[in-house]
């Protein structure tokens, strides 16, 4: 059998599409061409391109950037750490206790002996005008342990006789207004 | 009134007349080309889509047309790279591992309009085994007659290979026919 192409009818198999097809096709073109503006659309995609460049030269600056901002902190990190170290040692200082100097030891055991000559007077000075009073019987009920061991303590180093150049400087007034004071006391007690 | 390609081309330079231009441009071409696109993707439904990319394709890049050639052989060219990657994209998307000439030729056996003669039916299914540039310059050459010139001017190929090739692609398409035709009947 001899077949001979060029002889036959030039037509395709398909079926013609419908009237409508070619106008639905335009529509569909122009809504997607003219419908939305492409020329402006164009014209924003250059600006896009452009953009695109600043885009990268800004990235670049901003790479360069950070990249001098971490070399920077990490050099005020390091001073930062240097600068701490003194005070880390300090509060190590801190809370290591201190070995006193002696002229600072001694000081300090000055002070505190004035500071014991002080509460000793006093209390020598209200424990005589409680004796005085007679109501020392519920005024050392009042004295808990600790004062007990301090005063015993401080009764032991203080000599008597200083305790009687305390009271010889007080006026008779102000013995008057402590042995009153120490009369209220007991009179609170009672109610107690 | 049908307008020269050249007017057709000037419409599109004032944005007053661009959609007259485009509406003139789709007038003037859009049946040779939907019929150049259909017989390479076979589906109406696929021509369709190819026809409209091929047009706003050709929309957006009007200003590249050099009007040293004609506005046709253009529109050929866009319409030929727009089926191609439709055809390529479709090969991809294909789950099945049936071969795509076989594929191509169930398409044709399935889109064949009712009153289709039957050797026209044979003829394209021939054309679906030729390779890519061979099925291109039998179609243009046979169906939509373009003189070898053009067909260049649109497949960047040679006078001398285009015809090689048309020969080539008609000895095979007379085979197929010559083979298959004579198994039915």
């Amino acid at each position: 059998m001899q077949i001979d192409i060029e002889k036959l009818n030039r037509k395709t198999p398909y079926p013609e599409p419908s009237e409508d097809f070619f106008k639905q096709m335009q529509a569909n073109v122009i809504s997607q061409t003219v419908g939305q503006n492409p020329m402006a659309a164009k014209e924003e995609t250059k600006v896009f391109s452009l953009d695109f460049k600043w885009m990268g030269a800004a990235a670049v600056i901003l790479i360069g950037g950070i990249t001098a901002f971490l070399g920077f902190d990490n050099t005020s990190e390091t001073q930062n750490f240097a600068s701490q170290k003194p005070i880390v040692d300090s509060v190590y200082n801190i809370n290591e206790p201190a070995l006193p100097s002696s002229s600072e030891q001694l000081t300090n055991n000055e002070v505190t002996e004035e500071h014991h000559t002080d509460v000793v007077i006093k209390r020598n000075i209200k424990n005589h005008h409680i004796a005085s009073s007679k109501a020392n019987v519920s005024d050392v009920k009042s004295f808990n342990n600790t004062d007990r061991q301090v005063y015993a303590v401080e009764t032991k180093r203080k000599p008597e006789a200083e305790v009687e150049k305390v009271l010889v400087a007080f006026t008779p007034d102000q013995l008057k207004d402590l042995d009153r004071n120490s009369e209220q006391d007991v009179y609170l007690d009672l109610y107690n | 009134m049908k307008l020269k390609d050249e007017e057709i081309v000037n419409l599109f330079s004032k944005p007053q007349t661009v959609e007259k231009g485009l509406r003139a441009m789709m007038d003037a071409y859009q049946s040779r080309l939907y019929w150049h696109i259909r017989r390479l993707i076979v589906d109406h439904d696929g021509a369709q889509d190819v026809l409209q990319d091929a047009f706003i394709k050709a929309y957006q890049n009007i200003h590249q047309f050099k009007s040293d050639s004609k506005l046709y052989t253009w529109l050929y060219r866009i319409a030929t790279n727009e089926a191609l990657q439709a055809l390529n994209k479709m090969n991809r998307m294909k789950k099945t591992d049936e071969d795509a000439e076989y594929h191509m030729q169930n398409l044709v056996a399935d889109n064949a309009g009712q009153d289709a003669e039957e050797i026209q039916v044979f003829l394209q299914k021939a054309i679906q085994t030729l390779p890519e540039k061979q099925k291109l310059v039998f179609n243009m050459r046979y169906y939509d007659d373009l003189p070898y010139e053009e067909i260049s001017k649109i497949l960047d190929m040679s006078v001398g290979t285009l015809k090689t090739n048309y020969h080539y692609a008609k000895d095979k398409v007379e085979q197929y026919i010559k083979d298959n035709y004579s198994q039915e009947f």
